[in-house]
């Protein structure tokens, strides 16, 4: 439960929306610099070709890019409990609060997959050391991993630096490095970048 | 802060190519990325979209829905619609590289290689293995549907005579329903586009009101007849087939009793005798669909119309697009790439498999990759 605060505290510095300009290229906006609501999505949307992932997408990229099968007891059976709130197609305008929701729990049940055991963590972060976790590696480690060739350099430097910063306030509140893995594991993994495309 | 959709690297753009194709998100690391990036740096875009068509991904997740878009009737693009017979096989002509102009035609279908056998009145076999993630790339095998109907290879017609397609066509009404699923879903309109009054009115069944609204004299001319004239003389194909409720059903030289229902509505109006239809396509709006064959017996011919008209090609190149792109094709670039695409799909003998990779070469969604 601690955990899951911890995570919905980082999300929600680190959240980001996203809407579409006039020439159609998706924007990934800081909700606290700018507030467009969801209606102007749903409204330029009909000639976007951007799109949500569908539910078997969301299980199957996450399912890459942590490298735990979709065959694992634990992800499975979550995927289970959360398949019906992730989107049915692939409108932008089914990116509602409850596929946001499907979406971090699932995050977080691979991450936690990943964190729990060494060998998995060391698959998708070959620099893991437990007993001392390096903030600048950590993140730029997992945010190439899940959002590289998704998004332009300067949207991956600005949330690297983000991350960077909450990161550290945590761990110099006396997070351990299992805790830090997978704070910004989740955060990444359930970010826009890896539900959009 | 900006997510760029178009970046200009080779691993975005193969990392684009394949969640465009599979509508899931690859490691960056995976050895197809890897491959793909070396074949986009040597400008071989098309052996690139080769490997991402070879990946369980492209058949579990990006083609699945792909084909369950064509049975869903309402085009609410749910795709927790169930896998059935139709969906897989067009699955299986995809995977298996078949003439997709024969899919309205041939005595095939795709089931799982195992699992709970299949029952023609349920769709416990799909829905089973589909529920147990069983994987189409591998598991899909090809078979007669004549062999579990019961009946002779000519009567049946490719698609058109799988359950899912009756489910949605000949379940009760008058197999007018049969006609608008493939004006949807084989020909990319409906059949308000292509309703046009100058149509010949031969053969509008006598279930059809000559004065539906007396107040309104002529509004047979002006409404009714647009859709009916083309509708009535395609409908004949089906006069034999009937959904149950739970499944196909055909009997030979009795046209079902729904072809001649409510027959004083329209005392002067077309009695459906046998399986005969007439094709009014080459009449008015729909003269440029390029439709050669224009009549025949029974859903076999129908679909060899269909399936060998030049909409057709249109349209499976047109569903790819929006399938890639997520957006019908309104730019005149998307127009041209649709067009050329539908050209090159009839002279590569209607490979899907092979539409899918020329498209997500050439889309402009994906970025000016060219090849």
């Amino acid at each position: 439960m601690k955990k899951l605060f911890i995570i919905l505290a980082f999300l929600t510095g680190c959240s980001i929306q996203s809407s579409m300009n006039e020439s159609n290229e998706t924007v990934i906006q800081d909700p606290q610099k700018e507030s467009r609501s969801l209606p102007d999505i749903i409204d330029q949307q009909y000639e976007s070709s951007t799109g949500i992932l569908s539910f078997e997408g969301v299980f199957r990229s996450m399912s890459n890019l942590t490298k735990i099968p979709t065959t694992n007891a634990n992800v499975s059976r979550t995927y289970s409990d959360v398949k019906d709130l992730l989107a049915s197609s692939n409108k932008l305008n089914l990116y509602t609060p409850s596929v946001q929701q499907g979406f971090l729990k699932l995050a977080s049940e691979f991450c936690n997959e990943a964190v729990t055991n060494a060998t998995r963590i060391r698959a998708i972060y070959p620099g893991y050391n437990a007993s001392e976790v390096n903030i600048d590696e950590l993140t730029e480690t997992f945010i190439s991993n899940f959002w590289d060739g998704r998004v332009s350099s300067d949207t991956k430097e600005n949330a690297i630096d983000e991350y960077k910063t909450l990161l550290n306030d945590f761990k110099s509140e006396g997070m351990n490095s299992t805790n830090l893995v997978f704070s910004v594991c989740v955060a990444s993994l359930s970010a826009l970048p890896v539900l959009i495309y | 802060m900006s997510l760029n959709i178009l970046a200009q690297t080779e691993k975005s753009r193969a990392i684009n190519m394949y969640t465009r194709l599979t509508e899931v998100i690859p490691a960056v690391d995976s050895s197809v990325i890897t491959s793909m990036e070396t074949l986009i740096k040597e400008g071989n875009h098309i052996e690139a979209a080769k490997l991402i068509t070879n990946t369980d991904d492209f058949y579990n997740v990006g083609l699945k829905n792909f084909a369950k878009s064509f049975t869903d009737s309402e085009n609410s693009g749910d795709i927790k619609l169930p896998i059935n017979d139709m969906s897989a096989t067009i699955i299986g002509f995809t995977k298996d590289n078949l003439n997709f102009s024969t899919i309205l035609s041939e005595d095939i279908f795709y089931r799982y290689r195992a699992g709970t056998p299949v029952n023609v009145s349920n769709n416990v076999h799909y829905e089973s293995n589909e529920d147990n993630n069983v994987n189409l790339r591998t598991d899909l095998v090809q078979d007669t549907q004549s062999s579990y109907l019961n009946i002779n290879e000519s009567r049946v017609a490719g698609l058109l005579t799988t359950r899912g397609f009756a489910v949605n066509g000949y379940e009760a009404g008058t197999n007018r329903a049969a006609i608008n699923n493939i004006m949807n879903q084989f020909l990319c309109h409906t059949m308000e586009q292509v309703q046009d009054s100058t149509r010949p009115t031969s053969r509008v069944g006598k279930d059809v009101f000559l004065v539906p609204n007396p107040s309104i004299p002529h509004l047979f001319k002006t409404r009714c007849q647009g859709c009916h004239g083309l509708m009535d003389g395609l409908r004949g194909a089906f006069a034999y087939y009937n959904y149950n409720g739970t499944r196909l059903t055909y009997i030979n030289g009795t046209p079902d009793e729904k072809y001649n229902i409510n027959s004083e509505n329209n005392p002067t109006g077309y009695e459906t005798v046998d399986d005969s239809w007439i094709s009014f396509f080459n009449h008015g709006v729909t003269s440029d669909f390029g439709v050669s064959l224009l009549s025949g017996n029974g859903a076999k011919s129908l679909g060899i119309s269909i399936a060998s008209s030049r909409q057709f090609s249109n349209c499976m190149s047109e569903k790819v697009f929006e399938k890639i792109c997520l957006k019908k094709p309104r730019t005149k670039e998307d127009k041209l790439v649709v067009e050329a695409l539908a050209r090159d799909f009839e002279d590569n003998d209607y490979k899907m498999k092979s539409l899918f990779e020329k498209m997500s070469v050439h889309a402009s969604c994906i970025g000016e990759i060219g090849n």
